[in-house]
């Protein structure tokens, strides 16, 4: 018996160290990527011309859809904020998703409402809408008043009232910087026959000066939590994403800031309804789409500050949110099982889709599997001392590696926090996140792979209880 | 398993001395980018003085504004392009002459030969931002070896310089630019403003292809003494996209006096010029317009209708009278359009 387990956990140990060298290598290739990226989009802002755009009567028209639910506090000042974005053409529509608080009437103070008989299209099917409103001081504000549904349902009735050939999803509690549309809108005005979707950074607002809802300086928060998720942004953000992006193999837009062309989100048929990870299905079905139409496209992601989010400064809240976006994204890639290793799919199917099967989908589990059973071996003495360190090398060190790497990428490029006290927090922190930050997210995300096995064992119910509440 | 743990080991201190080294890089880092900062900072000073003379309107004499050595080009071109930003008229040429004694106009034209398309494009935007005529035959000469998109930064600089021996170059550009290349050239030649408009004329007297591009141009430029012109084009062109432009571009212009062409384009064939020629009198909100534009609102086209709506509900009174009427009539579709509108108008009904 004894011996058999023993036969096991080596097996796994071995496994796990694989792992972590591919995860780990991977990771340093995308950094080495996105670096060279950053280097060139640098250079190109030096001579991109932003004062033109904005005179330009010909800089498409966009739409910036607001979800918001029981936001009664923020709603305001955020659509206050969005307003005031520096950008010749858009218009804001901010749809209540059947709040149960006062989001509605928080509204319609602040910016005078009145109902209209507007009829909306039904192109996307959506929960009934209660009623439209526009404001009678600011001329390109629409609210849409419906029943609940989700974020999910609430983006398409936003993509039904939206007459723009471009829409903006955002969400309610961002704090964005007056040029973000500009900057995220730039590569389509540079490439517009091309470009479908576009993606911004997100920064951590937490610890920021704060003023009307704009950040006045960027500042880094006291507490760890929030420290750790600073780094770990920087190195989501400029070390992966502007890597896939370099390489065309984008998957995720996150859902707090994305453009969109609407024309091809219809075409993907808007946001699906059923999945906790609809702002990834959405750019999911839109790749299965172009690349099956053979249509040449691009889905970029841009690495200027745009947008600011507060994280979860409590365990109990970050574990929930991870739980979430783990489930989100299992159920956004077993949507799209069929790009799994199909060459048909190109870049996405052979590298950045088993990218994020693999490491960011299954990896949790085979991570915090190495841990126990590499500690079991360690306390059974099945285990030598070369194994050991080696587990430690591809493991922490090289995590380690990767994200002062990451911290390294920020200050040659943005460097948003000018103290010296704030550089050598950031770097301590991305020196130690492997040790106790990352193996708590990986308890969070094997929740999250819980709650998806569990759900898709009871699909059908889950379904049916949805459409019948 | 010696030699295994040996390499194990020779990794484990490489990479900590691999972290060690990149944290201790990025302080070094931020370190020297503080000091170069303080730098900059004290080389301003030296070109203060000069520019606060010239802020003044007086002579400069070349020297104070000379660059006292190569790396200052950087410094003191911040600070006229700084100035740039807000000044116009005599000021704005005292600035640009700054920056052509100074040397830094000639290092940004050596720049326009260097080997990266990077280095070369923020030379042309550099050059014309700082707006002077001295690089305009050389970026004219890059325009035929550039890439599309460099080209389209050297098109820009020649529309901020707007030096009148350009203007030719760019309205042949017109002519054979796509859909992006348009936009950035169009921008450009609206840098010229009205000056551009006598040349656009002269191109318009003999038919040619794209045509309506300069049309549309006349009309982003408000250019008034252009106005005959487009009103004859709308009255007498045979191509329906002249009649178009010419419709847009007079509604852009919103003048008075091109009321009753307006309204003779409102019977137009094409549905495409009615559609026009309804926005424009909106823009215009002369109430003459009234009547036809609520038989408009009987237009085959929908979108003649839609329009022709928008516009009465800017007429003012007369307008908004007709839409109510039309409120209350018994066409649904109508109905809900007038509806719209006059909500849009903020009439309470």
């Amino acid at each position: 018996m004894i011996g058999w387990a023993h036969a096991f956990v080596e097996g796994v140990n071995w496994l796990v160290l694989g792992y972590f060298l591919c995860m780990n290598t991977f990771y340093l290739v995308l950094l080495l990527l996105s670096s060279i990226e950053l280097r060139d989009y640098l250079r190109r802002l030096s001579y991109g011309d932003y004062d033109l755009m904005l005179r330009d009567p010909h800089t498409p028209e966009v739409s910036v859809l607001m979800p918001a639910y029981n936001e009664a506090v923020n709603i305001a000042v955020s659509v206050r904020g969005v307003l005031n974005l520096n950008y010749p053409n858009f218009q804001v529509i901010v749809i209540n998703d059947g709040s149960k608080d006062e989001t509605l009437s928080a509204l319609r103070a602040a910016f005078s409402l009145v109902e209209t008989d507007r009829v909306l299209s039904e192109v996307l099917p959506t929960r009934s809408i209660r009623a439209v409103y526009r404001s009678l001081t600011v001329p390109n504000l629409v609210v849409i008043d419906k029943e609940n549904g989700g974020k999910a349902d609430a983006l398409n009735a936003g993509i039904n009232a939206s007459r723009t050939a471009y829409f903006l999803s955002a969400d309610a509690d961002i704090i964005l910087e007056e040029d973000a549309l500009l900057r995220v809108m730039r590569p389509i005005l540079d490439d517009p026959n091309r470009v479908v979707a576009v993606g911004g950074i997100v920064r951590v607002a937490n610890g920021c000066k704060v003023k009307n809802s704009r950040i006045e300086r960027p500042m880094l928060p006291r507490r760890a939590l929030p420290m750790f998720q600073i780094v770990e942004y920087l190195r989501a953000f400029l070390g992966g994403r502007t890597g896939f992006s370099a390489i065309n193999g984008l998957l995720i837009i996150s859902g707090a800031f994305g453009v969109f062309s609407k024309k091809w989100a219809l075409a993907a048929g808007g946001y699906r309804t059923d999945t906790v990870g609809e702002d990834m299905e959405l750019v999911l079905s839109m790749h299965c789409l172009l690349r099956e139409m053979k249509v040449d496209y691009r889905v970029v992601f841009i690495a200027d500050p745009v947008c600011w989010t507060e994280v979860p400064d409590s365990l109990s809240i970050l574990s929930r949110q991870r739980r979430r976006w783990q489930r989100g994204l299992m159920e956004a890639l077993r949507l799209h099982r069929k790009m799994l290793f199909s060459p048909r799919y190109g870049i996405l199917g052979l590298v950045s889709y088993p990218f994020f099967y693999f490491f960011e989908g299954w990896g949790p589990l085979v991570e915090a599997l190495g841990y126990v059973s590499v500690m079991l071996s360690w306390w059974y003495g099945w285990v030598n001392t070369p194994f050991a360190l080696a587990f430690l090398t591809m493991s922490v060190l090289l995590g380690m590696m990767i994200s002062i790497c990451a911290v390294l990428l920020e200050e040659f490029t943005f460097r948003k926090y000018p103290r010296w006290t704030d550089l050598a927090r950031m770097a301590f922190y991305a020196l130690i996140e492997n040790f106790c930050y990352r193996q708590l997210n990986t308890f969070f995300r094997c929740l999250g792979l819980w709650d998806y096995l569990r759900d898709t064992k009871g699909w059908g119910v889950m379904k049916r209880r949805g459409l019948g509440g | 398993m010696p030699i295994a743990l040996k390499i194990i080991v020779v990794a484990i201190w490489v990479e900590l001395a691999i972290c060690l080294a990149l944290t201790a890089f990025i302080i070094v880092y931020r370190a020297v980018s503080r000091l170069v900062g303080a730098r900059y900072a004290r080389r301003r000073e030296l070109y203060q003085g000069a520019l606060d003379l010239l802020l003044e309107g007086r002579a400069v004499p070349a020297d104070a504004i000379r660059l006292k050595e190569k790396g200052d080009a950087i410094v003191l071109e911040g600070m006229l392009l700084e100035l740039l930003v807000f000044l116009r008229g005599p000021l704005q040429e005292a600035v640009t002459r700054a920056a052509e004694d100074s040397g830094l106009v000639d290092l940004r034209l050596e720049g326009l030969a260097r080997r990266s398309p990077h280095h070369r494009a923020e030379a042309m935007e550099k050059l014309g931002l700082l707006r002077s005529r001295k690089a305009v035959p050389a970026l004219l000469g890059r325009l035929s070896v550039e890439t599309p998109a460099i080209r389209h930064v050297a098109i820009r600089a020649l529309g901020r310089i707007a030096a009148p021996e350009a203007l030719d170059v760019l309205l042949d550009e017109v002519e054979g630019a796509d859909e992006a290349g348009l936009k950035v050239v169009n921008q450009a030649i609206v840098g010229y403003d009205t000056d551009c408009v006598p040349a656009i004329l002269r191109r318009l007297e003999k038919p040619h292809k794209h045509a309506e591009r300069e049309v549309s141009i006349l009309g982003q430029l408000r250019a008034l003494d252009a106005m005959s012109r487009l009103i004859a084009i709308l009255g007498s062109s045979a191509t329906p996209h002249m009649r178009a432009a010419a419709a847009t571009a007079l509604g852009s212009i919103a003048h008075p006096d091109s009321v009753p062409a307006l309204l003779g384009a409102l019977g137009d064939p094409m549905r495409e010029i009615r559609v026009q020629a309804a926005w424009a009198l909106g823009r215009i909100g002369d109430p003459s317009a009234a009547a036809q534009l609520d038989a408009a609102l009987d237009d085959r086209y929908s979108w003649v209708r839609t329009r022709a709506a928008e516009a009465l509900a800017k007429l003012g009174e007369p307008g908004l009278a007709l839409l109510h009427r039309r409120a209350d009539g018994v066409d649904p579709e109508l109905r809900t359009l007038a509806g719209e509108m006059l909500d849009l108008a903020g009439e309470r009904r």
